[in-house]
């Protein structure tokens, strides 16, 4: 007896709870009742009195139209909430991926924002409900993860997400702009995605500098937990690896067809495939720990030195993730100058001074 | 006929093992390969005899081929061929005992806890990085599951079939659940990496984890081979207890080696299902119940299988096949045949 009412009151507590998370303002409802707003958001270039709808097509190739300028906004990943920054959006983010805070580029104020989940592993949408967004900005990785889950379910609820991907440095460009162009924010995007450009120009210049008989050949890899493998490589649709082409070398992976843009080989398929033309090794890790293991183990390795690049000493590490430079976002340059640096040492400039750049210009800290 | 066709698939193995040493990414003629293995084999005798005979007898055996060429032979492949074949070994051995001695044709060896446990063992040692290797922990962790286990099953000093079971599914279900809250918790850079783990694959092995899993898992099977006949009693039931064995220190004892070889598999090369359940059923099929063939067919069968599985799934494309989706493919038409023709032989 007892416990039937008690199972009634949960029922209950939970068809009320349901209720108040699917009864949300959907934005066309915010957009119709609140009248306030209306006119004082694109004051740059207001040519009529009505809103402009915005209408993009993002990473994952979807048309979204948005019924104005996003004043609620959540954004699952570091590097991405990195731009919003830079665009003078601090304000507007909403709601932020779990780990955001790991990011030492986001602004104390942001990190302290209500966590919602990842783009890996899911979000809770209970709490994007109650957060009232009116933009999800989600990563896109081709839909392996929950990534195409996220945005079907946002559809779904109605709330307009843009899905973001960098299958290139180019990319990243892209993206700048494409974030101005939603936030009307294209003046401060522009003065960004311009200066990326020229930096890019510039290793393009170098790039073409190198003569033919210097072109080295380079494999990266991701420092593997454990040396005899299985080793993920970095291939054809990676941005990190079509940045090797760009600083003038070649990625040996592109000569081969394989299933993913991270295939897993064991170290014979290494040695079979490029023991014998690979100039330099680069490793990558996100954990700085790790990637000095790696490099250590892979140079005392008797079994590793059948490969040219190990036999002549020419293993580096290189950082990646928010703690590094080799990541999705504007400070992908620097990670492009310092692999360029490890690879070609005798052509490349110092990446420290364009690290400070791009901090002094954009980010505004002190590096 | 039948006669020879036993003797074979006992010789099975070496057969498998050639095939597998010729095969690999890495092109090398087959005369270099046998040439190879030929004067390192003499190179290793011409060693002990040395040692023997305190440096008196010394012929100093010299391999001309490129080093690049003994690399890969000796240093990548062999270690991987031969921990394939000791696993392969272990796991088919395993699941014949574990059916035998519970009378259950479903049974192997994951059911007593040890794969979810030492899944449990790996997400720790990936996700907390706390510098303990990744075999260690999901070796301690797989034993601990099983202890569990056993524990649980044990009713009034017995472990029943069906307290067995159940007591399995609960601890699987436990350390399952563990494992998803790490992952759950995990950067997905870990996440990756122990969802790897998790497929099972023999790319990692080198000549450290063949000389710690062979001996556990030799030392297993021979002495599994030693006790065989007692199967054959132990599969009678609660009959053999009439008969005066002590069935349950027995059975005890069986569990505790199986642990052990099973433990070392798993965390070298993750878990590899399928194998434990489908070998011993097809040694089953063309040969009996009897356990005097049986122990000695599913260890040779197992290793064969498994070397051949992982050959194929290191060749077949420019990079890795999960090595249990190959054993999955590879024996399913087989076993499904077979099943055909015998209506499952569990009682011939």
């Amino acid at each position: 007896m007892k416990s039937s009412k008690m199972l009634l009151a949960l029922l209950v507590i939970s068809i009320l709870a349901f209720n108040s998370a699917c009864v949300q303002k959907t934005p066309m409802e915010t957009a119709s009742t609140s009248t306030t707003q209306e006119k004082t958001t694109s004051a740059s270039h207001a040519q009529t009195e009505t809103q402009e709808k915005i209408v993009i097509t993002d990473f994952a190739g979807r048309d979204v139209t948005l019924e104005k300028v996003p004043e609620r906004i959540i954004v699952l990943t570091g590097y991405w909430t990195e731009i919003l920054h830079i665009l003078g959006l601090d304000d507007k983010i909403v709601g932020i991926g779990k780990y955001v805070p790991n990011n030492p580029y986001v602004p104390e104020e942001v990190k302290q924002k209500p966590a919602v989940g990842s783009s890996f592993k899911g979000l809770n949408w209970e709490s994007v409900a109650s957060l009232e967004p009116d933009l999800i900005i989600v990563d896109w990785y081709g839909g392996k993860y929950k990534d195409k889950e996220t945005i079907e379910k946002a559809e779904e609820i109605g709330i307009p997400v843009i899905a973001l991907t960098a299958k290139s440095v180019e990319d990243n460009v892209k993206v700048v702009e494409l974030l101005g162009k939603v936030f009307g924010k294209e003046e401060k995007a522009e003065e960004l995605s311009n200066w990326m450009e020229s930096k890019l120009e510039e290793v393009n210049k170098i790039a073409s500098q190198i003569p033919a008989d210097k072109k080295k050949n380079v494999i990266i890899i991701n420092a593997p937990k454990d040396i005899n493998g299985p080793i993920t490589v970095y291939a054809k649709g990676s941005a990190w690896a079509s940045i090797v082409e760009l600083v003038g070398a070649h990625n040996l992976a592109y000569d081969k067809e394989f299933d993913t843009q991270w295939p897993k080989l064991d170290l014979e398929k290494i040695i079979a495939y490029w023991g014998d033309k690979a100039d330099v090794i680069i490793v990558t890790s996100f954990s700085q720990d790790t990637l000095e293991k790696a490099v250590n183990d892979i140079k005392n390795d008797p079994r590793w030195r059948e490969i040219k690049a190990v036999k002549e000493g020419h293993v580096y590490g290189i950082l990646a993730g928010s703690k590094g430079f080799l990541d999705w976002g504007p400070r992908i340059v620097v990670g492009v100058y310092q692999m360029g640096g490890l690879i070609y040492p005798e052509y490349y400039p110092d990446w420290e001074p364009i690290y400070n750049e791009i901090l002094q210009k954009f980010y505004k800290i002190e590096g | 006929m039948r006669r020879f066709l036993f003797l074979f698939l006992l010789a099975s193995p070496i057969f498998a093992f050639f095939i597998s040493l010729f095969i690999g990414a890495y092109h090398m003629p087959m005369v270099d390969i046998i040439n190879m293995v030929l004067l390192k084999s003499l190179q290793l005798i011409s060693g002990v005899l040395a040692k023997i005979t305190l440096g008196k007898l010394y012929f100093d055996v010299q391999i001309p081929y490129p080093s690049v060429y003994q690399t890969v032979l000796f240093k990548i492949r062999l270690p991987r061929v031969l921990l394939a074949m000791i696993v392969g070994s272990a796991l088919a051995v395993s699941g014949a005992v574990l059916q035998a001695i519970f009378r259950n044709p479903l049974v192997n060896s994951y059911i007593l806890g040890i794969s979810s446990g030492a899944a449990f063992g790996a997400a720790l040692a990936i996700g907390l990085s706390l510098g303990l290797g990744v075999t260690p922990l999901a070796f301690a962790f797989a034993l601990l599951a099983v202890f569990l286990t056993t524990s649980l099953a044990k009713i009034g000093g017995r472990i029943t079939p069906v307290s067995l079971i159940l007591a399995g599914v609960i601890v699987n279900a436990f350390f399952s659940a563990l494992t998803s809250l790490l992952k759950f918790l995990m950067e997905h850079e870990k996440l990756a990496s122990v969802v790897y783990w998790l497929m099972g694959s023999f790319a990692n092995a080198d000549w450290h984890s063949v000389k710690v899993a062979f001996p556990i898992i030799f030392a297993g099977c021979i002495i599994i081979s030693l006790m065989r006949w007692q199967l054959n009693v132990l599969s009678f039931g609660e009959e053999a207890k009439l008969v005066g064995v002590e069935t349950e220190k027995l059975k005890f004892v069986f569990i505790l080696i199986i642990s052990l070889i099973t433990a070392a598999s798993v965390a070298f090369c993750g878990i590899i299902g399928w194998v434990g359940l489908m070998i011993p059923h097809m040694v089953r099929m063309a040969f009996g119940p009897d356990h005097k063939k049986l122990i000695p067919l599913s260890i040779s069968l197992g290793a064969s299988f498994m070397v051949l599985a992982d050959t194929l799934a290191r060749s077949i494309a420019t990079y890795e096949i999960p090595i249990g989706i190959l054993t999955t493919l590879l024996g399913i038409p087989f076993f499904a045949y077979l099943l055909r023709k015998t209506g499952g032989g569990w009682h011939a």
